[in-house]
C-alpha cells in the first residue's frame, strides 16, 4: 500500500463534509448529556427515594459497559421494549439512536464529575446561603452550580474529548459520518490509509480546539472566582 | 428589662451522635440588646447559634423570634425557611459566596429570598455597605479582599436583611490581629443602633465593654449571666471564676483585652 497523495487531497473535501455530523453527535450528547447528568446526579446527591437507586444502577451499567454494546443495546433493544407499550420507532434515522447512545453515555460520566464537582463546595456555602434565607433550590441555582461549574470544567472537557473520540464507533450502525466516510470511501476506491489519514487530522485539530476552548473557560472563570 | 423578649429559646438539647453537647439551653434576648456569649473552645456555642436558624436540627427545645414560635425538633421546611428569615448570621470564616460581588453579597439575600427589587436590593447595599465602611471595591470579588473587608462585607450582609437578630460566631478570630479591633468597632457601631445582636466572642474587653449582658457556657449549659460587672466583676459561680481568671489575671474589668 502506497500512499497517494491525490487520493488525500481528493478525501478532504468529501470527509469534511461529514464533520458536522461528528460534531452533531458531540454537540448533542454534550447538551443532553448535562442535563441528564445533573438529574441523575442531583437524585443522588438529594437521595431521591427510588431514582437514586435507578441512577446508580444506570450510572454504573453506562459507565461500565463499552459504548459499542450500549448502541446496539439502543438499536436493537429500545425498539423491542417500546413495542411492547405499543410506540413503534423502528423505522426512527439511525441517527436518532446514535444521538440517544451517546447522550445517556455522556450523562453517566457528567453526572459523577458534577455530582464530585458539587460535593466539592464548601458546607459553608450552603450554611451561608441558608442564612440568607435562600431555600435548597435557590442555593443550587445561584450559588452552588455556579461555583461547581468552575470545579467541573477540566473534567468537562475531558469528557467531550473522549466523546468526539468515541463517535469514531457510530459508523458500526451504519451512520456515514466522519469515520463511515472513510470505510465507504475506501471500499470503493481501495484508499483506507488516506481517509484515515485525512480523519486523524480532523480529530486532531478538533481536539486542540475543544482543549483552548476549555483552557480559555478555566482560566476566566478562575480569575472571576478562586475557591478560597 | 420589662419588654418581652425578641427571642426566646427553652430546653434546647443536641448531641452529636451519643455525644451531647448543649443539654438543656433557656435562653431570652431582649429587643435591642447585646448579648455576648463566652465559653471555653467545645462548650458548644457555634452549636447553639446554629440551632438557632436551623444550620443545626436540636433534638428539642423550642424557640420564638418575635411573634413565630416553632419546635426545633420538628419544624418543617416552610417554618424553617420563615424563621431563618428573621436572624442573620455573621461567620468566622466571612464565608462570603465565592462566586458573587460584593454587592451581590449583600444584594442576594434581599432579591433571591426576600423578592426586593434590584434597584431597591442595591440602594440598600450600598446603604449597610457604607455603614460597615466600604464604598469602594464593590465588584471586587472575596478572594481579591483582605480578610477584615470579607468580615465588613460578611457583616454588611446580614444586616442587610434587616433580621430581628443578628448572630455572630466569633466574627474576629479568623483575622488578622491589627483587623481585629476595626471589627469590633464596625459591630459596636451595629450594636448602638439598637439592634439585637448575640455575639460569640473571646474579645472580653469588648464584651465587657458593649455587651449589655453576658453569657457564660461550659459543658453545653449556661454556667451563669449577668451584666459584664457581675460576671467579670463578681462571678457567682467556682468555673465562671475559673474562666475569667484566665482573661483577667487580676486586672481591673476595664483594662483587659
Ligand atoms: N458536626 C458535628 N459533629 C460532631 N460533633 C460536633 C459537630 N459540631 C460540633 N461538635 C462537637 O460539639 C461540641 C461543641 O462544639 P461547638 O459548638 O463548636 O463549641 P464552641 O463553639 O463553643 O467551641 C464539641 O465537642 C464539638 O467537637
Ligand atoms: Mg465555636
Amino acid at each position: 500500500m502506497r500512499l497517494d497523495w491525490d487520493t488525500l487531497v481528493y478525501f478532504f473535501p468529501k470527509l469534511l463534509a461529514k464533520l458536522p455530523l461528528t460534531i452533531s453527535i458531540v454537540l448533542v450528547a454534550t447538551v443532553f448529556g448535562l442535563l441528564l447528568g445533573l438529574a441523575l446526579a442531583l437524585a443522588r446527591l438529594e437521595r431521591v427515594p427510588v431514582l437514586r437507586q435507578a441512577s446508580g444502577v444506570l450510572v454504573s451499567f453506562l459507565r461500565g459497559t463499552p459504548i459499542i454494546v450500549q448502541m446496539f443495546l439502543v438499536y436493537f433493544g429500545l425498539p423491542l421494549v417500546l413495542q411492547t407499550v405499543g410506540v413503534d420507532i423502528r423505522d426512527w434515522d439511525k441517527i436518532w439512536f446514535v444521538y440517544l447512545t451517546y447522550s445517556l453515555n455522556a450523562a453517566a460520566f457528567f453526572s459523577e464529575i458534577l455530582r464530585s464537582s458539587i460535593g466539592a463546595v464548601p458546607k459553608a456555602q450552603w450554611d451561608a446561603a441558608a442564612g440568607c434565607g435562600l431555600t435548597r433550590a435557590q442555593t443550587y441555582r445561584r450559588i452552588v452550580l455556579p461555583q461547581s461549574v468552575a470545579i467541573a470544567l477540566p473534567a468537562t472537557g475531558m469528557t467531550i474529548t473522549g466523546l468526539l473520540q468515541d463517535t469514531s464507533l457510530a459508523f458500526m450502525l451504519g451512520i456515514v459520518d466522519v469515520i463511515g466516510q472513510v470505510k465507504a470511501m475506501g471500499s470503493i476506491t481501495g484508499h483506507l490509509l488516506e481517509g484515515y489519514i485525512v480523519a486523524a487530522f480532523f480529530f486532531v485539530v478538533l481536539s486542540l480546539l475543544l482543549e483552548r476552548l476549555f483552557h480559555r473557560a478555566e482560566k476566566k472563570v478562575t480569575l472571576r472566582q478562586r475557591t478560597s | 428589662m420589662p419588654h418581652e423578649p425578641i427571642l426566646e429559646v427553652t430546653g434546647l438539647r443536641k448531641s452529636f451522635g451519643k455525644t451531647p453537647v448543649l443539654t438543656g439551653i433557656d435562653l431570652a434576648v431582649q429587643p435591642g440588646e447585646t448579648v455576648a456569649l463566652l465559653g471555653p473552645s467545645g462548650s458548644g456555642k457555634t452549636t447553639l447559634l446554629r440551632c438557632l436558624n436551623f444550620l443545626e436540627r436540636a433534638d428539642a427545645g423550642t424557640l420564638r423570634i418575635e411573634e413565630q414560635r416553632v419546635d426545633l425538633r420538628h419544624a418543617h421546611s416552610k417554618q424553617i425557611l420563615a424563621l431563618r428569615r428573621r436572624t442573620a448570621m455573621v461567620f468566622q470564616n466571612y464565608d462570603l459566596f465565592l462566586n458573587k460581588t460584593v454587592l451581590q453579597n449583600v444584594t442576594e439575600g434581599l432579591i433571591v429570598a426576600r423578592k426586593v427589587s434590584k434597584d431597591e436590593a442595591i440602594a440598600t447595599a450600598r446603604d449597610v455597605l457604607s455603614q460597615v465602611g466600604l464604598s469602594t471595591r464593590l465588584d471586587a470579588r472575596p478572594h481579591e479582599l483582605s480578610g477584615g473587608q470579607q468580615q465588613r462585607v460578611g457583616i454588611a450582609r446580614a444586616l442587610a436583611i434587616k433580621p430581628a437578630v443578628l448572630l455572630f460566631d466569633e466574627p474576629t478570630s479568623a483575622l488578622d490581629p491589627e483587623k481585629v479591633q476595626e471589627i469590633l468597632d464596625v459591630i459596636r457601631a451595629v450594636a448602638q443602633t439598637g439592634m439585637t445582636l448575640l455575639i460569640v466572642t473571646h474579645k472580653m474587653g469588648f464584651a465587657y465593654e458593649v455587651a449589655h449582658r453576658v453569657v457564660f457556657m461550659e459543658g453545653g449549659e449556661i454556667v451563669e449571666q449577668g451584666t459584664p460587672a457581675q460576671v467579670f466583676g463578681a462571678p457567682k459561680q467556682e468555673r465562671t471564676r475559673q474562666f475569667v481568671s484566665r482573661f483577667t489575671e487580676g486586672k481591673a474589668p476595664e483594662y483587659f483585652i
